[in-house]
């Protein structure tokens, strides 16, 4: 039996986080990604996992000249 | 090690899921400006170069008054392009091409004359086709370490890598061919752009090697790009100039 999915909610407007584009930035190069966001305030939820992960694989890839 | 084995990284499109529809930095963008610096009539008559899926002729004739024609050797890739609704497409190599002496304004040869087993003759093949002062558009993967290009061109992989040249070392042989190069630009930041997005996609560049090819050495492939430092360029041309 699979597990339910995890619902983020947004501790500002206390709604369910959404899938979205967003345009993720660094050094001046910016793309889009897709991520969870509110769709009230617009607040993007990064996972530990992400930032830690491919985040840090990006971010080496863009200061490689 | 080296193998005979070689896989077509080109029609391995699911790998590129998450870069967008056109499979090679700068995207769409990339065409568009590209198209801006030319002199083009409304109703000029444009080739894809190994157009692949159709992607760009899709997103032309949507969005300009051209008329596009599209070539490439992949019949896998030829056949997403039909179902997309682009009719006039056909099965050719960049070094053959099925058109008359100068039918055509423009050529685009988007991250593919790279990929080609000769490019001169590929250029000669523009070159014939192209009417007086048409427009040859390229763009590709350059070597911005000439040092470092032997090991990559020795990669099981066919990929624009694997034929890049110095800038030296491509301007001449464009010119060599009776064509006059106006523009050349470097792109070398969408190409960092489309590797983030790979990562992305794949969570590191050693896994979207692994996934691209079984039998080739994902530390190994790294190493050999990292060494030859490859870049991104646009580089525009028109027939008739110093040979021509």
């Amino acid at each position: 039996m699979s597990e339910p999915e995890q619902v983020w909610i947004c501790d500002n407007c206390n709604i369910p986080l959404q899938p979205d584009k967003v345009d993720v930035a660094y050094m001046g190069n910016a793309f889009p990604v897709e991520l969870l966001k509110c769709p009230n305030c617009g607040l993007v939820f990064i996972p530990e996992d992400l930032a830690l992960g491919k985040m840090v694989e990006v971010e080496k890839q863009l200061e490689d000249k | 090690m080296i193998t005979d084995l070689r896989i077509h990284l080109y029609e391995q499109s699911a790998l590129f899921d998450g870069v967008g529809e056109a499979i090679r930095p700068g995207g769409m963008a990339l065409t568009e400006h590209a198209l801006s610096l030319c002199n083009l009539g409304a109703d000029a008559r444009l080739l894809d170069v190994g157009c692949g899926p159709g992607a760009a002729m899709a997103y032309l004739s949507d969005h300009y008054e051209y008329r596009m024609f599209g070539c490439d050797l992949s019949a896998q890739l030829l056949q997403t392009a039909h179902l997309r609704g682009a009719r006039s497409v056909v099965q050719a190599m960049g070094e053959q091409l099925p058109f008359a002496d100068g039918q055509l304004d423009a050529i685009l040869t988007e991250c593919t004359l790279s990929v080609m087993q000769n490019a001169d003759t590929a250029i000669k093949e523009f070159s014939r086709i192209l009417r007086p002062s048409g427009y040859l558009i390229l763009n590709d993967f350059y070597v911005r370490n000439p040092a470092g290009m032997v090991e990559m061109r020795c990669l099981p992989v066919d990929s624009c890598l694997g034929g890049a040249l110095p800038q030296a070392d491509i301007i001449p042989r464009i010119e060599r061919h009776g064509f006059r190069v106006m523009i050349w630009e470097d792109h070398t930041d969408a190409l960092r752009i489309f590797t983030a997005q790979l990562i992305w996609e794949h969570g590191s560049l050693q896994q979207f090697w692994c996934r691209a090819s079984s039998h080739a050495d994902p530390i190994q492939v790294q190493k050999a790009i990292s060494q030859a430092k490859p870049g991104y360029f646009l580089l525009i041309a028109q027939k008739g100039g110093h040979n021509g």
